[in-house]
């Protein structure tokens, strides 16, 4: 079987890997030093040298993705937004407030989603839900998918999907629309809401007691066991690429819906064809409504489906819920979980492992512990334009033949590790030159149980489970709302977008 | 003055043309300027609102983001859970690839177009002891509380009697010195009102039964040996035995009930032929008709006076009631009299039971289970056929065919290597798009690659996981694979006790 270890760490500073503010802070704090060195007075630089080293390690090296410096950040920002009450969320379907049923109401990074019917798409004329968010500058739209899983198909067939994977990749980064793709996989406890639906319209009143206990013993003991899942993929579009073309095909919400639906039809015939699903539903607004609910609320399917059941002989009952209930109805982030609802969640991003892995090594990840919880896993796909690809691959090649030199004409040997590098800065390129494209992937995992279950110990045995499947899990403590929202929400919303970085 | 003027100048063009019928279109209000600026005029920041109760967010999330080309993105491929099949059918237990739990419904899935399986008949493959006859009950059980019922033609072993007793019904027991008899030529449902059936109808009906009835004659013949070659049975035979059946029944001479037959009378009809049966099937004389069915009268009569006999040679004398959730024939007095006899034995059980189930009711839709099948199989190419044949016919009559075999191999020994038996046999595999694969051992695996296309994965489950434990399988339907365990519930635990209960919930 394929093992998948060409990759590396996607660095965000642009400057050995320091961001501008670490940078300033080092400079800054080393500026007594260059002082003390003007002045000729050593016995003040002896004594801060320690203490620039300390800042600079207070500053550079990141616990729990964080700096130090970051984290005294982090927890005044949670200490000042549960004194000022901003950290807890109350819907304002809750609060009776709520004017518009149609729009939708969401806690934290998801505040800035609006969600807008599109244009009728495809053959079915569905009208896409054109999932807006105003602070990222992005639309998007979201799909139900039905895929087979890996189950028992051999390395050829895996390999197969594996390269369908990345054809969508490539597919992304042809448009030169799609900002991001993000797969979301949750496994839920199965309620046996349709299990019941069908054996209530099926069951016959004269068949014997014995195979009609049976079968109420086997529900009894055998569904909360159980689990079902479901999978989910968005893609969003950057409208600082989206805009030019949304003019000519008319301007405004449609006219971008237009140009979304082009490149939702490119990643579709991708799903479809060699990554193996056997369904892809573009959401319409009432669908997206259920699945972000759901979402949050992971008990309130049951709800759902038995209304469904119901309104079919009864059509006054209603049905799914209003975009403005979609959200829970309250909520609030704490430093080390996120509570929304009845339900509390942890919520973990994921280290590759140096040695690489196998197509399905997560599958560990998404196996629930304990009957009742619910696991969910996304993975978003950051394509990069052909053109920041090129840059960024030869600027390391430079580099990297440059310090090959730089070693030969010094004398020095070279190491393996480094030999390693330049290697793959050269098939790097050579992939690239062969059609290939440069992707930035993120994943976020994310535990869902009942409020009044050990929280901490459960998020304890996503990390086990994590580490079973050869992966690191980092725990995004301080975050643990917006991770949430990424893992658990399927709205394309994950990492802060920056804007002109493609 | 207005009007003056107008008098003067006359009618204006829009004026002019709606005079005309032909009214100029009205000038549309021009669309409203497309306020591109304002699509995104909210301030809301990348945390949310910073208000009270606003669920503002202190951080954005720090990701571990990496950097790789698309080809090595699978590292991260998510779609690792199957979607399991629709919660419809009898439940049987966990599928342990999804977690899910794994229902059957062999005639819901032939109904649903996004399930690839388009018969329902049931194969059940497992080394003895694996728990093939456990699954099998339990999903007849589960099956009855949805209006299923069931009928199982040979129980060898008694294995079903617990299940019967737990349903209060009493299995009829066929063995030599027992009353019960089994008339394999019985006329079944479709003689019923043959006095008031219409020409067109009558015809439909009596080709129906003499096909079943020359199907299964050519089984029996065909099950007997000539050293190690079957019995052949020719096309004058086949005329031979027809004219016989139809002349015994009083159907040539268009007699308004159909008489009912059995295999001596058929045996002495063509040992001591009619002139015109003679005639009919075109020999010269008595003696020519004698001399080339010699090998067919002494087939059957070997039958008649061997292991039919006492058994299937009288008018049928149970009267089971088809309303009832389960029947049962059992065989199990028969398993002393070798294996052959209980393949001859479920050869005319089987052609029975088809019979029984020739007219069904709208909405009796019966799971028939036929155990320990490769007895059948052994006797040779014509009783395959006939195997063959009940398969084929299962969509049609609405039934569920439940055929139990040891392994996959078992077909083959229906011939010698390269035999149209044996080519039958192997297409009789393929009549079953749902496969039960409980435990088997290391040595049959090239069987399950070569014969049932399994992957090596596949393959090591069977020999390995499903080993492991009774009630395990690997079922495959139509394409898709799932990995079961099935549960049993205390009630079920006791009816499957007697030698293959599985494992407690």
């Amino acid at each position: 079987m394929t093992v998948y270890g060409e990759y590396m760490k996607d660095r965000t500073g642009w400057f050995f890997g320091l961001t501008g503010i670490q940078l300033a802070l080092l400079v800054l704090s080393g500026i007594p030093a260059w002082i003390a060195v003007n002045a000729a007075m050593w016995g003040w630089l002896a004594l801060w040298l320690p203490a620039w080293a300390g800042v600079a390690l207070l500053v550079v090296v990141p616990v729990r993705g964080w700096s130090t410096a970051q984290w005294v950040g982090v927890l005044a920002a949670h200490g000042l937004g549960a004194l000022m009450g901003w950290t807890t969320w109350q819907s304002k379907v809750a609060a009776g407030i709520a004017e518009d049923l149609d729009q939708a109401d969401l806690p934290g990074v998801l505040a800035g989603v609006q969600i807008h019917d599109g244009p009728p798409y495809g053959h079915l004329l569905t009208r896409v839900a054109v999932i807006q968010h105003q602070a990222a500058r992005t639309w998007a739209a979201t799909a139900r998918i039905e895929h087979p899983g890996l189950g028992l198909t051999e390395a050829d067939t895996r390999d197969r999907m594996g390269a369908g994977l990345a054809e969508l990749c490539e597919a992304a980064t042809r448009t030169e629309l799609v900002d991001l793709v993000a797969i979301q996989v949750r496994t839920v406890p199965d309620d046996g809401a349709e299990r019941e639906d069908w054996v209530r319209l099926h069951r016959r009143a004269d068949g014997p007691d014995l195979a009609r206990r049976t079968n109420d013993q086997l529900s009894e003991q055998l569904m909360p066991a159980s689990v079902r899942s479901e999978a989910f993929v968005s893609v969003v579009v950057g409208e600082d690429r989206i805009s030019r073309s949304a003019k000519r095909a008319g301007g405004g919400i449609a006219g971008r819906a237009r140009v979304l639906y082009g490149a939702l039809s490119e990643i579709e015939a991708r799903l479809l064809g060699p990554m193996g699903c056997t369904a892809v539903t573009w959401l319409d607004s009432a669908s997206l409504a259920v699945a972000i609910r759901t979402g949050f609320e992971p008990g309130d399917r049951a709800l759902l489906s038995a209304a469904d059941v119901a309104a079919r002989s009864l059509p006054q009952v209603a049905t799914g819920v209003s975009l403005a209930a979609a959200g829970p109805s309250t909520a609030s982030t704490e430093l080390r979980q996120y509570s929304h609802g009845d339900w509390s969640s942890i919520t973990d991003t994921v280290l590759l492992p140096e040695q690489g892995a196998v197509l399905g090594a997560l599958a560990p990840v998404l196996v629930p512990s304990a009957a009742g919880e619910r696991r969910s896993l996304t993975v978003f796909f950051a394509p990069m334009s052909t053109r920041s690809a090129e840059k960024i691959t030869g600027r390391e090649e430079m580099s990297a033949v440059t310090g090959a030199e730089l070693r030969r004409r010094t004398g020095r040997l070279e190491r393996a590790k480094e030999r390693r590098t330049v290697n793959r800065v050269r098939s790097t390129d050579e992939k690239l030159a062969r059609g290939r494209s440069l992707v930035r992937p993120y994943a976020a995992v994310s535990v869902t149980i009942p409020a009044n279950w050990p929280t901490q110990e459960f998020g304890r045995r996503l990390d086990a489970a994590v580490r079973l499947a050869g992966y690191v899990p980092q725990r995004l403590d301080g975050a643990q709302d917006a991770a949430f929202a990424a893992a658990s929400v399927p709205l394309g919303v994950g990492a802060p977008r920056r804007r002109g970085r493609r | 003055m207005r009007r003056r003027a107008r008098a003067v100048f006359g009618r204006g063009i829009d004026e002019l043309l709606r005079d005309s019928g032909a009214p100029v279109p009205a000038r549309t209000a021009a669309p409203p300027a497309l306020e591109e600026d304002r699509l995104f005029d909210q301030h809301v920041g990348a945390h949310g609102h910073r208000a009270r109760a606003a669920g503002w967010a202190p951080a954005l999330a720090p990701f571990s983001t990496w950097r790789m080309t698309s080809e090595q993105t699978p590292v991260l491929w998510p779609l690792i859970a199957a979607q399991g099949l629709p919660p419809t059918g009898a439940q049987i237990g966990i599928d342990l690839l999804s977690g899910g739990a794994f229902y059957c419904d062999p005639l819901g899935w032939v109904k649903d177009d996004s399930i690839p399986v388009t018969n329902p008949n049931i194969f059940v493959f497992g080394k003895p002891g694996r728990g093939k006859s456990g699954t099998v009950k339990i999903f007849c059980l589960r099956m009855m509380d949805f209006g299923y019922r069931v009928l199982i033609l040979g129980d060898t072993k008694d294995e079903y009697e617990p299940l019967c007793h737990a349903l209060d019904v009493e299995p009829f027991s066929i063995g030599h010195g027992l009353p019960a008899r089994v008339n394999p030529l019985d006329i079944g449902p479709l003689g019923n009102g043959w006095a008031r059936l219409d020409a067109a109808e009558a015809t439909r009906r009596a080709s129906l039964v003499f096909n079943r009835w020359l199907l299964l004659i050519r089984g029996l013949v065909g099950s007997q040996k000539i050293g190690a070659d079957s019995v052949p049975f020719g096309p004058s035979d086949e005329t031979a035995v027809s004219a016989a059946l139809r002349a015994l029944t009083g159907y040539t001479r268009g007699a308004t009930e159909l008489a009912p037959v059995t295999v001596p009378e058929l045996w002495a009809a063509l040992d001591d032929p009619t002139g015109e049966l003679v005639d009919e099937c075109r020999f010269a004389s008595v003696r020519h008709f004698q001399g080339e069915t010699r090998t067919l009268r002494d087939a059957l009569g070997a039958l008649v006076k061997g292991h039919l006999e006492g058994l299937f040679d009288a008018p049928t004398s149970i009267r089971p009631d088809w309303r009832a959730p389960v029947q049962s024939l059992s065989l199990s007095r028969l398993e002393k009299s070798g294996d052959e006899a209980v393949g001859i034995a479920l050869l005319c059980l089987n052609s029975w039971g088809q019979g029984m189930r020739e007219i069904a009711e709208p909405g009796d839709v019966r799971i028939v289970v036929r155990d320990e099948t490769w007895k059948q199989m052994r006797l040779g190419l014509e009783p395959v056929k006939t195997l063959d044949s009940n398969l084929r016919l299962s969509r049609h009559a609405g039934d569920v065919q439940v055929v139990v075999y040891h392994k996959p191999s078992d077909p083959l020994s229906a011939g010698a290597a390269g035999s149209q038996a044996v080519a039958i046999a192997k297409d009789l595999l393929h009549l079953a798009d749902i496969r039960v694969l409980h435990g088997q051992d290391k040595a049959v695996v090239d069987e399950l690659a070569a014969l049932l296309g399994l992957n090596p994965i596949a393959q090591q489950l069977v020999t390995g996981w499903a080993m492991g434990g009774k009630g395990r399988a690997l079922w495959t339907v139509g394409e898709r694979q799932f990995k079961v365990e099935a549960k049993m519930t205390p009630l079920e635990l006791d009816l499957t006790y007697t030698n293959d209960a599985l494992q407690i919930v």
